[in-house]
């Protein structure tokens, strides 16, 4: 008789952590959340000019490489429309725009730079909030702080909190203005997070499109205007 | 003289016999549908829930038992921004939810005893709590222990002859002493019904 009470009672346990009510995928709107920060000491009037880099770097699980194809530069443009609507001048850098086999002059030179990273998949992170996930310092290939010039590392001075990053776009913001020099930091002042882990499908141009939108509504003070 | 007595004393027991159509213990289980209420965290009905409870008749009226239950609530929060001080900000929709395993003593006062069986019942214990924020890409999660107090009001029918096998119907009202920080949680108020089968 014993034996049949803790049974019960086991199965009572069992059932009532089985029954926990997870919500599905299906229960949200489907659009992607965009979380945005900005370093508090950075003054973005002072601010005239930006560039945004060639390239879209694509993080898929070990490795990781730089790709533009239709929809990277879609979404490239959308960043330059977005600045350009905030009051900044483009600058073309890196690859010329309209053509990708020549380099742009050297002279041209920008304030700020956007840089892109779409991670297909990464098994690099997958904590939970609030963390501060430096983890692409480590990642092969990533945004190399020299590829704007001579800086020795990345320098956040604000915390960046992301999560799990699958189907998510990462886009950050560094300082061209500030001191280079091999033992000085790139500084970041601005950056976005996309998450779109719940989507993986057609739609998703679309709704990475309304993100980026919305990333620029959320960070008022970019708008020198 | 003797034969009023007999009389009476046969009439009391026939009426106790029949007031002990059963067992005197009883187990109760079933479904459990949930409301939260009164917190600005997640409120709301839902039947994700069940129930189980048991107890035995040390008089006619009255049975001191146990209860187990579970529920979860789950609330969704339309996509808004939120700001943040340093400058941050969020921009997504959410599912808040909270999830209660109760458990405890019951004390049980029964109207009567034939096939329908109205009652009362006190309910203390510990309530063991889960809240959690449901993002698109990930999940904040904060549990811990409360104090439990349920009074609850219902009935057992027992319809069928030569065997206890019944329905039971209650409703209740809870309120638990859990408290949250991280999500501005300060006790747990619930109201629900359940409805379920009676041993």
């Amino acid at each position: 008789m014993k034996r049949k009470y803790i049974l019960f009672a086991a199965a009572l346990a069992v059932m009532a952590s089985a029954c926990e009510k997870v919500p599905s995928s299906d229960e949200f709107d489907g659009e992607f959340l965009v979380y945005t920060a900005r370093s508090e000491t950075a003054d973005f009037s002072a601010y005239t000019s930006f560039t945004v880099a060639d390239s879209i770097f694509v993080i898929d699980g070990e490795t990781g490489s730089f790709a533009l194809n239709d929809w990277g530069k879609s979404l490239r443009s959308q960043y330059i429309k977005e600045l350009e609507s905030c009051g900044y001048t483009y600058v073309d850098t890196g690859k010329l725009d309209n053509d990708h086999a020549q380099d742009a002059p050297e002279g041209n030179k920008a304030d700020l730079a956007v840089q892109i990273s779409y991670v297909v998949s990464t098994s690099y992170f997958t904590a939970h909030y609030p963390v501060n996930p430096y983890w692409w310092a480590s990642y092969p290939g990533y945004w190399y702080p020299g590829y704007w010039g001579d800086w020795g590392y990345w320098y956040y001075s604000f915390p960046v909190t992301y999560s799990y990053s699958t189907h998510s776009l990462l886009t950050e913001m560094v300082d061209l203005t500030a001191e280079t020099g091999d033992d000085k930091p790139l500084p970041v002042v601005w950056n976005s997070y996309i998450d779109g882990s719940i989507g993986s499908t057609r739609g998703d141009a679309a709704r990475f499109t309304r993100a980026v939108t919305q990333s620029f509504e959320q960070s008022e003070y970019l708008d020198r205007n | 003289m003797k034969i009023m007595v007999a009389a009476a004393l046969l009439l009391g027991l026939s009426s106790y016999a029949e007031a002990q159509p059963g067992r005197r213990f009883y187990i109760d289980a079933g479904w459990q549908f949930n409301g939260v209420v009164g917190n600005d965290f997640a409120t709301g009905g839902s039947g994700w829930g069940a129930y189980a409870e048991g107890g035995y008749y040390v008089l006619p009226r009255i049975a001191v038992g146990a209860f187990a239950s579970f529920n979860t609530n789950n609330d969704y929060i339309p996509r808004q921004t939120y700001y943040y001080s340093d400058g941050s900000a969020l921009t997504t929709d959410a599912v808040n939810s909270i999830y209660q395993v109760p458990f405890g003593a019951t004390l049980r006062y029964r109207l009567g005893w034939k096939t329908f069986q109205p009652y009362a019942e006190a309910k203390l214990g510990a309530n063991y709590a889960r809240e959690y924020i449901y993002l698109p890409d990930g999940t904040a999660r904060d549990s811990q222990w409360g104090f439990y107090v349920s009074p609850e009001v219902g009935f057992t029918w027992h319809p069928f002859h030569k065997n206890n096998l019944g329905f039971q119907f209650a409703v209740y009202y809870s309120y638990a002493t859990n408290r949250s920080e991280a999500f501005s949680l300060n006790g747990i108020n619930n109201v629900g019904f359940k409805l379920g089968l009676s041993f």
